[in-house]
């Protein structure tokens, strides 16, 4: 695998607040990675100061293993928070002018335009577009020339329903692929559906970077009970791979590693002499492991 | 570069508001220059003393003169040239006001080159100015002239590359108070201001410092106009404080030195600050 981005130390300070504190991050080719927190957690930080829109305060990044420069932005496409164009020019010049930037032909803007849904609207002003199509103007942009990575801040902002799906739907299309994709958001369900990788970030700080499943799996509380508690507490004490241990009314509750299934913890006991009365897998949702995460 | 001229071409190009600007700017351009000699004449009309101003007419449009004539009315702070400043101030806060900068810049242009960009147009709409003076030149020339060898139609050209390099500074520095503002409107206001200011300013800065003042420095290698017969002179008429026979080399250097602060500030503003 071949490292497409890796920041180290990046912090971003306006005055005295920290909108980004001392962000690590590594992405490698074909991930789809997603960026997750609240408004004001500093993702549109991230990803402006990685598109060389505003300057970091401490820190650096690489693009491709390189030192960041114009010529590494041209082999990405991006959006930002809101789409910017110019208003007074046509769906198709605002994509000629980015296609130029991009030094890219003009021959694929057709069929750009047509996966968005904007080819019938090609020749109208931008300052007409509703926001749905605006947001669909600016992954149409995105997508000139092929971008070895894209970068979504967040796609579905002020879109209907309709609208969210179908840029969702656009997004799990690209991202099935192999493309490497970066998607900022604070909506869960989005980067749950579609992302194999996240970081969640709060107040600048990141809680938590990895792969999606792993953050799942940490998420899972085996609940045991027997007619006599102490002994099994004793006898769960002896597992290494158990790494939690809370008592609840009757039940145990215990955290174990993603290698020890709950038929396994059962099999120990059994061989152990102890027949349990109760045995439960108790899944948190992903949503209450992030929301736990942000709570810290 | 061609690049970056394809890119400001494609934005510029669809772009109705710029070209009325343009088109405007050309048309009061021309009309001024083809009224200007029955201009003079009613002027002359309504004085008294209209012998003076009648001669200078038949002599100021005449060939080699008229070039450092006609460049010195264009060039007049407060007057047409204002329009191209418009123009540049409102290509420039464009860019920032509806954030395309940004979406410019994570596409793929650095942020030099997106400077470059910008001075190019500029540069460009310094050389239309400059070949429309040459076009009103030419007719005004051959209007009046009675001389219209080549030799005479040529040898006071190097006022229009004056003209040139005074529109181009000046153009630059109406570029830097678009990217400084960023707002179209408060950057309109505060050039207009500006021109209003400086004069007060002057009053207040040491006569030998006069010509440092920005304004004064872009406008100050033409700073006059000039006839081979000085002498239309008599005691209610005197043009001796509009008469300069020929440019110097310190005010063209001076030009050149705001010209090159004026980039070197634009530089750093756009490589330093967040967009």
């Amino acid at each position: 695998m071949s490292e497409v981005l890796s920041i180290s130390g990046l912090s971003k300070k306006y005055g005295k607040l920290h909108a980004l504190n001392d962000l690590d991050l590594t992405i490698e080719k074909g991930e789809v990675y997603g960026i997750l927190g609240p408004n004001g957690s500093g993702k549109t930080t991230t990803l402006a100061i990685i598109m060389d829109i505003i300057k970091a305060s401490k820190g650096t990044f690489r693009w491709f293993g390189e030192e960041s420069s114009y010529k590494s932005r041209q082999r990405i496409g991006a959006t930002l928070e809101n789409p910017h164009f110019y208003p007074y020019l046509s769906a198709l010049n605002n994509l000629k002018v980015i296609a130029s930037i991009k030094d890219k032909p003009y021959k694929g803007l057709k069929d750009i335009l047509k996966l968005v849904g904007l080819y019938e609207r090609r020749r109208d002003k931008f300052k007409n577009f509703s926001m749905g199509m605006k947001q669909r103007l600016a992954i149409a942009s995105a997508l000139i020339g092929n971008p070895e990575v894209l970068i979504f801040d967040e796609p579905t902002n002020g879109l209907d329903p309709q609208g969210i799906a179908e840029i969702r739907e656009l997004i799990k299309r690209i991202a099935g692929e192999g493309q490497t994709v970066l998607l900022a958001s604070h909506l869960l369900d989005e980067v749950q559906k579609t992302c194999s990788h996240v970081a969640v970030l709060r107040k600048g700080e990141k809680l938590f970077s990895g792969n999606l499943d792993k953050l799942s799996r940490e998420s899972e509380i085996i609940e045991l009970s027997s007619n006599n508690l102490e002994i099994l507490l004793e006898a769960l004490n002896e597992i290494d791979e158990i790494g939690e241990i809370n008592k609840e009314g009757s039940l145990m509750l215990v955290k174990a590693t993603p290698d020890l299934s709950s038929a396994g913890i059962n099999e120990i006991l059994i061989e152990k002499g102890i027949v349990l009365s109760h045995l439960n897998l108790r899944k948190r949702s992903l949503e209450k492991e992030v929301l736990k995460l942000l709570m810290q | 570069m061609l690049r970056l001229l394809k890119i400001e071409w494609i934005k510029l190009k669809s772009y109705r508001a710029f070209w009325i600007m343009v088109g405007l700017y050309l048309f009061i351009l021309f009309s001024i220059t083809f009224g200007l000699p029955e201009f003079l004449d009613f002027i002359a009309s309504k004085t008294s003393e209209a012998a003076p101003l009648k001669a200078f007419r038949t002599i100021a449009f005449n060939f080699a003169d008229v070039w450092q004539n006609i460049a010195y009315v264009m060039g007049m702070r407060g007057f047409i040239k204002i329009f191209l400043a418009l123009l540049v101030l409102v290509f420039i806060s464009n860019e920032f006001s509806f954030l395309t900068i940004r979406s410019n810049i994570l596409s793929g242009l650095s942020r030099t080159q997106f400077m470059l960009g910008k001075l190019s147009v500029v540069f460009l709409l310094s050389l239309i100015a400059t070949l429309a003076l040459f076009a009103s030149g030419l007719y005004l020339g051959f209007r009046f002239s009675v001389d219209t060898s080549t030799g005479a139609i040529l040898s006071r050209m190097h006022w229009l590359l004056f003209y040139f390099i005074e529109t181009f500074t000046y153009l630059t520095f109406a570029l830097l108070i678009g990217i400084l503002i960023r707002k179209t409107g408060f950057a309109i206001i505060t050039l207009l201001s500006y021109i209003f200011i400086e004069p007060i300013i002057q009053y207040y800065v040491p006569d030998n410092l006069d010509k440092l003042l920005p304004l004064n420095a872009m406008n100050g290698i033409i700073s006059g106009v000039n006839t081979s017969l000085l002498q239309v002179k008599t005691d209610e008429f005197n043009l001796d404080d509009f008469i300069q026979s020929s440019a110097s080399v310190t005010d063209i250097g001076l030009c050149l030195l705001y010209l090159g602060l004026i980039i070197g500030l634009i530089y750093l503003y756009l490589n330093k600050r967040d967009l």
